[in-house]
């Protein structure tokens, strides 16, 4: 797998080979562009790596439309009647701006109903036409709740065999403060379900497990746990089809950074487009949607869209959890593996 | 508007029972500057494209090989590993859509050309060929015929050289052919077959399913042609076959035709997708004419021991079909 500071000439020639060229294009536009899948857990800088890369003018980030939950959409529809999280906003505030070119409450309407027009389609095919729609741009999914479960990041592979995958990830100790201060606010608006991806998150794996008695919120196991299951899952992807950034790095020099990516997808890399990326808040999907596609995207992140290198403050693997009241700190096996991605 | 309706009627089905020249056949029309032969895609064997994944996880032969290829070369441009692997992300993803609507992608793809389609399988089961017809009654269809004796003993040569390389499982494709139980259609998914091998029942059975089924078509999409006269004289029949299409029959046309060899699909394909037509034919795709010897349903059968010749139906039918 390719780490951003273990740049290989041999691996950017082979991928640069897979990047769909004029010739894979087809009139009746069968053929699309293969996407970018970025994998990361919640309160990973997902969203703002992602829209960043989205500004990139040969590519086109979504919203978080959580798709590969499940195989179809009559499913996904299913499913999110039953989830406590706005699953659909993000396709909804997609299709809406896709498809009827602006994303206002009316639209939000027509987008539902082209959505559920399309029950019958596998949600691999919705993504391809959104894709078609987008090309010759590569369209970037982020759906963070995927990662939860194996089987959705081997479904992305089944439909999408070519795709390329970036694995994002963050500090474990960066991460679990930011999912406290998360639930901290997210709590003040009134006590979170146990199903809630954030109780989740902060209580991995007894809410997960269904385990009657909660334990001690301490977001490093969901933070091990779910970068297994991304790692687990990589193991079967070829090389040139991943790779795995740091989000630290990326949001402190960002310059190196998204040119290393976009030298990866054989995109350009020249400063106008270096420089484009750097505005993640011009993303159509930066700022909150209207009535009845509020969300889509991290909150935190519709409120203060912009690029804060700030936000990658320096932690150390060493020392007390902030969150833990018994003065603990990371768990040895969380500590091997964020050395494994090269912290320290 | 002009493409969609096109693509409805410029499917060409060829019809026969495995070993029966149909690989050689299609990819010489195939050749032909107005149409475009695939392998084998087994499409209309089910209904939708999730049933024909299910179909193929349990197949005794790679099943999925030929449309992989297919949709690697129409969709993505070039038969490779990577396309290949792309195809099947792009056949994944359709799997709520109906196996004619895949037909129909493709007709488009090869538009204004018409689609070559030869997948024995759909001769097993009546309903399969009514379901080709349902799905596209515009379609024409090719009845190649093949002389019961020089059938025969292409089925029992190539399960000999089959055994040479393992033990056969009883349900593979080739020993139902050779091991079929009775002159009767077997409507079961799996048949038992016999340990009498004797593939005159498959030949008299598979080409009444097609007979019974074109009695349904209307007569000018129909056309009967015996494969050892396209591949004995390949010029007059081949003209035949375009004249009846209303293709071009110029020098040029039936020339191209008589080099199968230069299909995209007359070669093994990359990993992931090595097959997808007959093995033999893969290994030697050029036309060879001498194959198609003289033939009589007088005297024993070799694959007999008992001495016996052709059943009297057998004999009935292929004489029905101008054999001697």
């Amino acid at each position: 797998m390719k780490t951003r500071k273990k740049k290989t000439t041999a691996q950017l020639k082979v991928s640069s080979s897979i990047v769909p060229n004029g010739d894979q294009h087809h009139s009746n536009g069968h053929a699309i562009v293969e996407p970018l899948f970025v994998l990361a857990l919640p309160r990973s800088f997902s969203s703002v790596v992602c829209s960043m890369l989205g500004q990139h003018p040969q590519m086109y980030a979504l919203p978080e439309t959580q798709f590969f939950l499940t195989e179809t959409v009559g499913h996904w529809w299913k499913l999110a009647s039953r989830s406590q999280a706005p699953l659909t906003h993000g396709a909804l505030r997609a299709v809406a701006q896709l498809y009827f070119g602006e994303q206002t409450e009316a639209t939000v309407n027509l987008a539902r109903g082209w959505l559920m027009r399309r029950s019958h389609f596998t949600t691999a095919y919705l993504l391809e036409e959104l894709a078609a729609k987008l090309s010759p741009s590569v369209l970037i999914d982020k759906s963070s709740i995927v990662v939860y479960r194996l089987e959705n990041l081997q479904r992305i592979y089944r439909m999408f065999p070519g795709a390329r995958f970036l694995h994002l990830v963050r500090h474990p100790k960066g991460h679990g403060k930011s999912v406290m201060k998360y639930f901290r606010e997210r709590r003040k608006s009134g006590p979170l379900p146990r199903a809630h991806w954030l109780q989740q998150l902060a209580s991995y794996p007894s809410a997960a497990a269904k385990m009657k008695k909660p334990q001690e919120l301490d977001p490093q196991r969901a933070w091990y746990a779910l970068n297994v299951n991304i790692q687990e899952f990589l193991k079967t992807v070829p090389d040139n089809q991943k790779m795995l950034i740091r989000g630290e790095d990326l949001l402190s020099d960002p310059d190196n950074g998204l040119k290393e990516i976009a030298q990866w997808m054989g995109l350009r890399t020249d400063a106008d487009a270096i420089e484009q990326m750097k505005h993640p808040e011009r993303s159509p999907y930066a700022s909150f949607g209207p009535v009845g596609a509020r969300f889509g995207n991290d909150r935190f992140f519709l409120e203060s869209p912009e690029l804060r290198p700030e936000r990658a403050e320096p932690q150390s693997l060493e020392g007390p959890l902030s969150w833990r009241s018994d003065g603990y700190g990371l768990f040895p096996h969380v500590q091997q593996l964020a050395i494994q991605f090269g912290y320290r | 508007m002009q493409v969609l309706q096109r693509a409805q009627s410029n499917l060409l089905v060829l019809l026969a029972p495995p070993r029966s020249f149909t690989t050689i056949l299609s990819a010489m029309l195939g050749q032909h500057p107005q149409m475009y032969g695939l392998p084998e895609v087994h499409l209309f064997v089910a209904r939708t494209m999730e049933e024909w994944w299910n179909l193929c996880s349990k197949a005794t032969f790679n099943m999925d090989h030929g449309l992989l290829r297919v949709v690697a070369q129409l969709i993505f441009g070039d038969q490779t590993e990577y396309t290949v692997k792309q195809a099947m992300g792009w056949l994944r993803r359709r799997a709520h859509c109906s196996t004619a609507e895949i037909v129909e992608t493709l007709a488009q793809q090869v538009d204004p050309r018409i689609l070559v389609d030869k997948s024995p399988s759909v001769v097993y089961r009546p309903e399969f060929l009514r379901h080709i017809f349902e799905m596209f009654p515009q379609a024409r269809f090719i009845h190649l015929l093949r002389h019961p004796r020089g059938h025969g003993e292409s089925v029992m040569k190539y399960l000999r050289a089959r055994h040479q390389m393992g033990a056969v499982p009883a349900t593979h494709w080739l020993l139902q052919l050779a091991g079929y139980p009775s002159l009767s259609v077997v409507e079961d998914d799996v048949i038992e077959p016999s340990s009498d091998l004797d593939p005159q029942r498959a030949w008299y059975v598979l080409n009444m399913n097609i007979c019974n089924f074109l009695s349904s078509v209307p007569a000018h999409q129909q056309i009967q042609i015996r494969g050892e006269d396209a591949l004995a004289n390949p010029d007059q029949e081949l003209v035949r076959i375009a004249c009846w299409l209303g293709l071009r029959v110029d020098e040029e046309a039936v020339r191209e035709m008589k080099h199968p060899e230069r299909s995209p699909y007359a070669r093994y394909g990359p990993p992931g997708a090595h097959f997808g037509n007959d093995r033999n034919f893969l290994h030697d795709p050029v036309l060879h004419s001498e194959v198609a010897r003289p033939n009589s349903l007088k005297g024993p059968l070799s694959w007999r021991q008992d001495g016996s010749g052709f059943l009297p139906q057998v004999t009935e039918l292929a004489e029905q079909f101008g054999y001697d």
